[in-house]
Parts: C-alpha cells; sequence; structure tokens
C-alpha cells in the first residue's frame, strides 16, 4: 500500500494502442440465490473483442432451471438475456443448483448457502484528503469458515464498473469481531450520500471466484499482482461467470 | 649414457616456490586477481587470491618477476630461485586522472579460464550515471551482456532467463537476501567500501553454489594500513562517509562505510499530516577490521548492517534489513598451501505493524543463517592450482510470527519455524596443460537436509493434506544429495585470441516465493522439501575472445544453453500470505533459456567504455499453466543493448553516459473481454502471450575535479547527472479498464515511472 502512495506521487501515464488478439466469443453465465424474497435472477451472455463496444450480447432462448430444497423451477426470460425466478425462495442451510443449456451444451453449478451472519453495524473511517471509507462491524461465527462478499450502494445505485466489491475471509480470524475498512475508490462518497453496505455469505467456490475476479480487476491489478488468469468458475463446461447462493445482510447510512 | 645422464639431471633439477602477497603500496589493501608471471626459459603465471596470495613453483634459476593489475603500475624484480622464497609485492597505484595503455607483453596477459565471467572495476562503477545520481553495483552490472534488470529502478536482476532469486550475492562470503533498498532503487551495496566485484553468470567455480544462474562475489576494502583516510559525499538523495585507517601501522586496519538517505525529509514538506509524519528512509553500515598476527595468519572481521523504513503517518510501517558478520582466518601452511577459514551469520528480517484504531497487528519474518567454511588452495606445481573445501550451513526460517490486539479482526498466528542443514564438499583443479591449453574442472557435492521439529505434510492434487507427520527436533525429514561438476576448457588460438567451452550444473536448496511480478521485501524464502525438490540448472557454453589493437580493445562472443528443472509457479490466486500450508499452492515444472551474448570493450584512452548485446529466449513449461505448453518466461527479453561511454576530457571534467535499449518482457494481456454483474472482465487465453512496448533510454553525468591544492590532502569534486535524458515514458506495466470518458470501451493504460531526473552530488576525500 505504501509503495502504491509512493508511486501515485510520481507516475505518469497515457493511452497507448496494443494490438490485441480476437478470441472466439465464450459464454459467460452469472446467477444469484439469496435469503430475501425473489425474484432472482440468472443472466447468459457472451463475450467481445477488445476493441468492440462495451454491447455484451445477450444469449435468449436458453433452458435455465434452477432445482433445491426438492422444487425445481424454469425460469422465464423477461428481458433478453436475464432469466427471472417465480416463486422460489431461498433458505440458508439449502444447496441449490442452476442448470443452463443452449446450443446443445448444458452447464450445472451447484451452490450451498451458507448460514446467515448479521451484518452490526456500519461506520466511517476517514482517508487522506476527503476520503470517506465505510467499516462493516461484525461477529465472525467461531468454528466454521465463513466467506463474504461485500456491495456498495450509494444513494441507492451500485459504483459503476463493478467497483465497491470486495471479498474477505475467516482463515486468519475466526471468531473474532470483525471491524472491517472496505478500502475500494470511494470517490463516489461524499457528505450526504446515502450509503448502504451489503454484505453476503458466499460459499467457498465462490469466494474462490470472486477473489480471482478483484485480483485481475483494474484497480487490483498492474504492478505487484500476480499473472492474471480467468477466475475459477464453479460452472462446469467451461463457461465464464458464477453461481452463487448467499444470504444477505444489509446497512444502510446517512453520512453526515 | 650422456643423454640418460642429462635426462636424470633435468628430472631431478630442485624447484622452488615463490610466494608471497600482493598489495597496493598507498594503503596496504590486498590485490584480488593481480597478475604475478615469473619470465624466464619458461613463463609461470598465476592470480593472487582473493587474500592477494600467489604461490608459484618452478624450477631453480635466474627469473624475472612481473606484477601487473588494472589501474597500477608494473613491478619488476629480479629473482633468483634458489631456495624457496617469500617475494610480497607492493603495487603503486596510478593516478587516477592517467589512463594510458599498459603495454604488456602478449604472452603474459593471463585470459580467465572461466567463460561467463566477468569483472567490473570499481572505476567504473563510479562513472556510469545511475538514477538519483547513486553509484550503485548492482545496476552497473545489468549493462553487461546477458544480465538484465528487472525493471525500471530495480535493483533485482536475471541472468541468462534466471528468475531473480537465483544470483547468489555475497558479500566478503556472506550471502545477502535481499540486495535492494527501497523497493529496489538503490541496491544495499556502498560503492566506497567495495574492493572488488565479480559476476560469474552460471558457470562458477566448485567452491561455489547454492544458486542457479550467476554468482556477485563482492569484497569489501581491508582499510587503508598505513595512513587514516576518510572521504563521503552529499547527495540530493543520501549521504555517505567512510572512514578507513590503521590499527596499527602496517599490521592492521579498519574501515567503517556509512550511508544513509534523506528522502522523507521531503515528505515533511507535505500538508496533509499522514506524508509530513510519513517515514522513508534506508542506511547501511559497513564494518571491518583485520589483523596480521603474524607472517602467516591474518585474521579479518567484517559485517554489514542495513536497514529500509518505510512508514505512512501512524497507521502503517514496514522495516526490513540484511545483517552479516563474518569472521575470517587465513592461514598460510607453507609456500604452497593457504588456507581461510571463515565463521558466518546471516539474517534477514522483516517488520511489519499496522496501527489502525479498528485494526492492530504486527507480523515479524525472519531467515538465520550460521555457517562454517572452509577454503584451501593448494598450489601443486607450476601448471596445477587445486582448490578444495567444506562448508555446513544451518538456516532457520521464521515464515511468519502475526500478533494482533484483543479488538483486532485478525487471530494471532505463529508460524513454526522450519530448519534445514546446508553442506557441501568440493575439489576443482586448474591444470595449464600447455602454453595454450588450460583446463578447469571441479566437483562440488551438496546435500540439503531439512529437519524436524515440526509438523510436516503432503498434499494431494487439489491442494488438500493428504498425510501429516511429526518429526522430533533434529531429526531428516527429507534429504538430498547432489553431485554439481564444473568443467571449463580455455584454449589459446593465439597470442590475441582464444576460444571457451564450458559445461556446470548448479542446484539450489532455497527457492523465493514471490506471487507478483515486482519483488517485495515481504517475499518469502522457503527450503527444498519433502514437496519441493531443488532447482537444477545445467548449462553449456562456448565463446570466443579476442583482444585487438595491442590490448586496447576486446571483443568477445559467447553462446549458451540452460535447462532448468523443479521450477516452481503458483496455482490460480494462491494464497501465499500466512499459511502454513503454503506449499499446497505450488505447481512445478521446468525451463530453458539459450542465447548469444557480444561484448566489445575499449580499455584505455581518453575515451573508453564498452557495448553489450544479448539475443536470447527464455520460456518455462509448468503443469497446471498455459494447458501445459511452453510460454516465454516474464523476463524473456528477446533483444538487449547498452553502450557506455566515459570520456575523460581534461584532469577537470569527466563525462560518461550510458544508452539502453530492450525489448519489453514478456506480459499476459487479454484477447476478449466479458460482464459480470456490470463490470468489465477481460478474459485471458494464454501466459504471456504478449509483449510489453521496448524500453530504451539515455542517462548522462559530468563531474568536475576541485581543485587539488599542493600538499593539502583535501580532494573534492562535483557530480552533475540526467537519467532519463529524452524523457522517455518507459512503460511500468499497463493496465486494462474502461475508457473513464467513454465507458463503452476499454483501453490500455501505461504508466511510467521516471522522466528527466536529475541529481548532484558533492565528494570529498582527505
Amino acid at each position: 500500500m505504501v509503495f502504491f502512495i509512493f508511486f501515485s506521487l510520481v507516475a505518469c501515464k497515457k493511452v497507448i494502442d496494443v494490438n490485441l488478439k480476437n478470441a472466439d466469443a465464450k459464454a459467460v453465465i452469472t446467477g444469484e440465490v439469496n435469503n430475501l424474497p425473489g425474484p432472482y435472477k440468472v443472466t447468459v451472455s457472451k463475450s467481445l473483442n477488445f476493441t468492440s463496444d462495451n454491447n455484451f450480447p445477450p444469449v435468449s432462448g436458453a433452458l435455465v432451471t434452477i432445482s433445491g430444497n426438492g422444487i425445481t423451477e424454469t425460469l422465464e426470460e423477461k428481458e433478453p438475456g436475464n432469466y427471472f425466478t417465480k416463486n422460489l425462495i431461498g433458505k440458508p442451510g439449502e444447496s441449490y443448483t442452476l442448470t443452463v443449456s443452449f446450443d446443445g451444451k448444458a452447464y450445472t453449478s451447484t451452490s450451498v448457502m451458507p448460514k446467515p451472519v448479521h451484518l452490526d453495524s456500519l461506520t466511517f473511517l476517514l482517508g487522506r484528503g476527503n476520503d470517506i471509507y465505510p467499516v462493516a462491524n461484525f461477529q465472525d461465527p467461531p468454528g466454521t469458515n465463513n466467506y463474504y462478499q461485500f456491495i456498495e450502494f450509494v444513494n441507492g445505485k451500485k459504483f459503476g464498473n463493478g467497483r465497491g466489491n470486495s471479498v474477505f475471509e475467516d482463515r486468519l480470524s475466526d471468531g473474532r469481531y470483525i471491524t472491517r475498512t472496505l478500502y475500494d475508490d470511494s470517490s463516489d462518497i461524499k457528505e450526504g450520500s446515502v450509503l448502504k453496505v451489503q454484505m453476503n455469505c458466499i460459499d467457498k467456490n465462490v469466494f474462490t471466484y470472486l477473489n480471482e475476479l478483484l485480483q485481475i480487476s483494474a484497480e487490483g491489478g498492474g504492478f505487484s499482482s500476480p499473472a492474471p488468469t480467468n477466475p475459477e468458475s464453479n460452472i462446469s463446461g467451461g463457461v465464464l461467470g458464477y453461481f452463487s447462493a448467499n444470504t444477505v445482510s444489509s446497512k444502510t447510512v446517512e453520512i453526515q | 649414457m650422456a643423454v640418460l645422464l642429462s635426462g636424470f639431471f633435468s628430472f631431478a633439477q630442485q624447484k622452488y616456490t615463490i610466494s608471497g602477497t600482493v598489495r597496493d603500496q598507498k594503503s596496504g589493501e590486498t590485490l584480488i586477481g593481480a597478475t604475478v608471471v615469473l619470465i624466464g626459459k619458461v613463463t609461470y603465471s598465476v592470480l593472487s587470491n582473493a587474500y592477494g596470495f600467489y604461490s608459484i613453483t618452478a624450477p631453480q634459476n635466474d627469473y624475472f618477476l612481473l606484477a601487473t593489475f588494472s589501474g597500477y603500475q608494473n613491478d619488476t624484480l629480479k629473482i633468483q630461485l634458489t631456495k624457496h622464497k617469500v617475494q610480497n609485492i607492493s603495487l603503486m597505484p596510478l593516478p587516477t586522472q592517467l589512463k594510458e595503455v599498459i603495454i604488456t607483453s602478449k604472452k603474459n596477459d593471463i585470459t580467465q579460464t572461466l567463460p561467463g565471467m566477468q569483472k567490473i572495476s570499481m572505476s567504473e562503477i563510479k562513472h556510469v550515471p545511475v538514477l538519483f545520481g547513486e553509484k550503485d553495483i548492482l545496476k552497473t552490472i545489468q549493462l553487461l551482456p546477458g544480465i538484465k534488470s528487472a525493471g525500471e529502478g530495480s535493483s533485482g536482476f536475471f541472468v541468462r532467463g534466471g528468475g531473480a532469486d537465483q544470483n547468489l550475492i555475497l558479500l566478503d562470503e556472506a550471502t545477502v537476501y535481499n540486495a535492494s533498498h527501497l523497493l529496489g532503487f538503490f541496491s544495499t551495496f556502498n560503492s566506497d567500501a567495495i574492493k572488488d566485484v565479480s559476476v560469474y553468470k552460471g558457470d562458477m567455480p566448485a567452491q561455489y553454489g547454492g544458486r542457479l544462474s550467476s554468482l556477485l562475489d563482492i569484497k569489501m576494502n581491508d582499510g587503508n594500513e598505513k595512513e587514516y583516510k576518510v572521504s563521503g559525499g552529499i547527495g540530493l538523495i543520501s549521504t555517505r562517509l567512510n572512514v578507513e585507517g590503521p590499527i596499527v601501522k602496517n599490521k592492521g586496519s579498519f574501515m567503517v562505510s556509512a550511508r544513509r538517505t534523506y528522502a522523507d525529509l521531503f515528505l515533511k514538506l507535505s500538508h496533509d499530516s499522514d506524508v509530513n509524519q510519513s517515514i522513508l528512509y534506508f542506511y547501511d553500515l559497513n564494518v571491518k577490521a583485520n589483523y596480521q598476527l603474524n607472517e602467516n595468519n591474518r585474521l579479518y572481521l567484517s559485517g554489514y548492517f542495513g536497514k529500509d523504513n518505510l512508514g505512512y503517518g501512524h497507521q502503517f510501517g514496514i522495516d526490513w534489513g540484511n545483517s552479516t558478520a563474518t569472521l575470517r582466518w587465513n592461514h598460510i601452511f607453507n609456500d604452497k598451501l593457504f588456507s581461510n577459514t571463515s565463521f558466518i551469520y546471516t539474517t534477514y528480517n522483516y517488520n511489519i505493524s499496522i496501527n489502525q484504531t479498528t485494526n492492530k497487528l504486527t507480523i515479524l519474518s525472519r531467515i538465520k543463517d550460521l555457517s562454517v567454511k572452509e577454503d584451501l588452495q593448494y598450489f601443486a606445481a607450476s601448471k596445477n592450482k587445486v582448490n578444495f573445501g567444506f562448508n555446513i550451513t544451518r538456516h532457520i526460517f521464521t515464515p511468519g510470527n502475526f500478533k494482533t490486539s484483543a479488538s483486532s479482526s485478525y487471530n494471532s498466528l505463529i508460524l513454526p519455524d522450519k530448519y534445514a542443514f546446508d553442506g557441501a564438499a568440493y575439489v576443482s583443479d586448474e591444470w595449464n596443460v600447455s602454453d595454450k591449453l588450460k583446463l578447469n574442472s571441479g566437483l562440488r557435492v551438496s546435500s540439503f537436509a531439512m529437519v524436524g521439529p515440526g509438523d510436516f505434510y503432503t498434499y494431494d492434487s487439489s491442494g488438500n493434506i493428504k498425510n501429516t507427520q511429526s518429526y522430533s527436533s533434529g531429526k531428516i525429514v527429507k534429504s538430498y544429495l547432489d553431485l554439481q561438476p564444473r568443467l571449463a576448457a580455455t584454449f589459446q588460438l593465439n597470442d590475441f585470441s582464444s576460444v571457451k567451452a564450458s559445461y556446470s550444473r548448479n542446484v539450489q536448496n532455497l527457492h523465493l516465493l514471490s506471487n507478483s511480478t515486482g519483488s517485495n521485501p515481504t517475499d518469502l524464502w522457503i527450503p527444498s522439501s519433502n514437496n519441493v525438490k531443488p532447482e537444477v540448472a545445467d548449462q553449456v557454453s562456448t565463446g570466443y575472445y579476442r583482444k585487438i589493437g595491442n590490448n586496447k580493445f576486446e571483443f568477445s562472443a559467447e553462446v549458451y544453453y540452460k535447462t532448468l528443472q523443479n521450477q516452481i509457479d503458483y496455482k490460480n490466486g494462491a494464497l501465499l500470505v500466512a499459511n502454513q500450508l503454503v506449499e499446497s499452492q505450488l505447481v512445478f515444472g521446468k525451463g530453458r533459456a539459450y542465447g548469444i551474448e557480444l561484448y566489445f570493450k575499449k580499455k584505455y584512452g581518453k575515451l573508453n567504455g564498452w557495448i553489450s548485446y544479448t539475443l536470447s529466449r527464455t520460456e518455462r513449461k509448468i503443469d497446471g499453466v498455459n494447458n501445459n505448453s511452453w510460454y516465454p518466461a516474464t523476463q524473456d527479453q528477446t533483444h538487449n543493448l547498452a553502450i557506455v561511454a566515459i570520456y575523460q576530457l581534461n584532469k577537470k571534467w569527466t563525462f560518461s553516459s550510458d544508452f539502453v535499449f530492450n525489448t519489453g518482457n514478456a506480459v499476459t494481456w487479454p484477447s476478449g473481454k466479458y460482464d459480470v454483474n456490470g463490470r468489465t472482465v477481460f478474459y485471458y487465453t494464454e501466459r504471456n502471450g504478449y509483449r510489453m512496448p521496448a524500453n530504451h533510454r539515455l542517462d548522462i553525468s559530468a563531474t568536475l575535479e576541485g581543485k587539488k591544492k599542493k600538499r593539502k590532502k583535501f580532494e573534492s569534486s562535483w557530480t552533475f547527472s540526467v537519467y532519463n535524458v529524452y524523457g522517455r515514458e518507459n512503460p511500468y506495466f499497463v493496465q486494462f479498464q474502461d475508457d473513464p470518458f467513454n465507458p463503452q470501451k476499454t483501453q490500455a493504460v501505461q504508466y511510467s515511472l521516471f522522466r528527466w531526473v536529475p541529481s548532484v552530488t558533492y565528494n570529498f576525500k582527505f
């Protein structure tokens, strides 16, 4: 972190032209089932070449099902590429299986929804200049491996381009009362903003995926990072993306 | 009958040995690698060893003894070799302003047998312009062929495609684990304290081992034995001071050399309270003392203490450093047998403290080594020199002690210490087969054992524990025995050119786990174990060497091919920090590297310098990476060019410049993109399938010598330098992101570090 500060004092940057290869389009599946009332969404899309505009083509007409707790439900495509549940209610401790079929291929994933952990409160840490960082406070259950995902919302909206996302695991913190500062691009957080932090309890495979995803992202990547590789998806069949069954606990605070 | 008698006579002709120590006449410093030649009907020549000792055995006769060393006047003595003789030699240093062509008889100029070995003189290091104006050994050797920089400003280096941890760096025989300060912008070597620097690019003598790719052997000054001397310099970034003098005149001397930066003074100018309370400094302290007990015994005690300290406000602090202490005893058994016994203690550690209101945490990690070394040199016959000896090191690794407060979000964790014994025995022979052919052969036998106490694990393919076994203290968990042959031959084609060929095997039992493209002081060293096998490198090389224009110019071309086994890489998302099961995160494979190195040097005259060019390739094939196929290693740089020029205009002004150009590193860039929850994610197909843009820059410097007052000892000079004169934005890394002005598009952004960095240093000596 200190190196980053030193570095930001002296670095110059400029946009450069790079001649990147164009890989074949890959399928991308993302989906989540949680313990809030539904509907839950699964998105199926395709990848693009680097030089294309960011209009990621949706995959329509796929057969998308989620089964859990003895019930299997087929999701309805309400928008292109976005498939929604109708009746399914997620329950902690249950195992959920997603199946997506299209173009003659089937992809499956199973995720077990962990027991919920309650986000007690949201406090703040003042950083350099006008930086305000939210701090999540909660009790990590001792004796189990717990994995967490944090998503920040300012004035009801997610940060742009996937910022405001982080993950945490209790490998070194089992049973502790956690005060987790969310060091992320906080330029959107100002006095008077309404900040919401959502804490999801996720399973191990989803943590692995999201952790690797963050490592290769613009904030985490660059110098002083391992060589990037595609994050290990928990969906079988050679597809990008992930499927998560997680619990949700949020807190909202207005910053004075 | 007469023929038989005369045959007997010459067979029985008595041989005597002349031996002694070669020193600098003004300071008493021993001279390493000085050429000593006995000229008669037949000529015998030898180089003085690391302690200035030489020995020549020749038939009873009259001879001329000629001693030469770069930067010194030749010395010639008439010798009547009628009995064993001790002849110490003192050479007068040439005034630094005069750089005339030294005419040596072509026969007397010995070429080093080992290909891939290069020496840099301290005066060259003093004149090559470097970032921030600090004279720097590690940055200067990066201008030699086959040696590549690990990155802008970095002291890390790669030799012939090897990793940054595959270089054995020795300071007066003690291993230096982390040779860089401030994340690589400065090296830990204060050139004021250094006498000799030699680089071996893989073909090291059997006396050395433990790293695959190179040996950087650095010897400190002993200290002026005759008079007290103070020298130093004050620069923009750091200050250095060197004090040396006799303990007992002509019998013992000491040297103390210190250096400290004050980059953090600039931070105090900031209005930001976090920044102006931040600290950013490093210091080095080199101390050495030696005492000549009698003609045949000399004791040395040397030490190095260096530390870096970075802190951000009160919240975060990290310090790291090396300490080494060496006690050595030179003993001359007789005029043919020289011995050096060393006791060495080395430690490298880092401490991190995090002090936020919500989190208090301290982390400590350390390596401690204790070694005993015995090196013997037997100057057998006039044509043979045998080196033999052994060394044993006990390593203690403290991978991480994490201490937290009760309110911290983290549990305290003490990773168990690991213990290992590292030993080697070697024998090698330098044989002047004939006037034209010289053979170096050697064998190093190394044994490495990981010992208890502790729990040791084996893992399945998913990285889960398969088996745990406990070992009591001292019990061997796993041991490795390796044979490392070293062979080299030099054939003198004629008076001015030669060819060399060599083969060597090197084994490495200490591995640096560094899961990033840059190197961090917090990278973890682990020993070979039941899960991690020793790394092995086999290298063959051959070269052609030529002296041009009466030894004014030197040219060499070398070709090498190296295979590497048991190379380490990391699983996807590997957890290397605070992980007792860190070995489960590793994947293994092999590597290969090959290339051609060209070197042209002008050694004397007002203008001197060198051009070095390397064309090379280095690749890896690791299980589980890149679909198990070969890919270029990150440090693969196809072309690497360096041009160094030093011009001495007159007694006052010396100008120097260097120009470097290299192809970019191999790098993993995306071949597509996709969306996950509103975030643009980049899609990767292969490892290191792309190249960073090329890197090039020009640095210049000018030294102004102050007026030297007659009969006054005070000398001073100013050095002005500019790093990156034409301000090229050399790529440090490239990041991919959505265009902030047009989120529909993605772009590549290149970050560069340094453009136009000027510096001024004032140097003094008295």
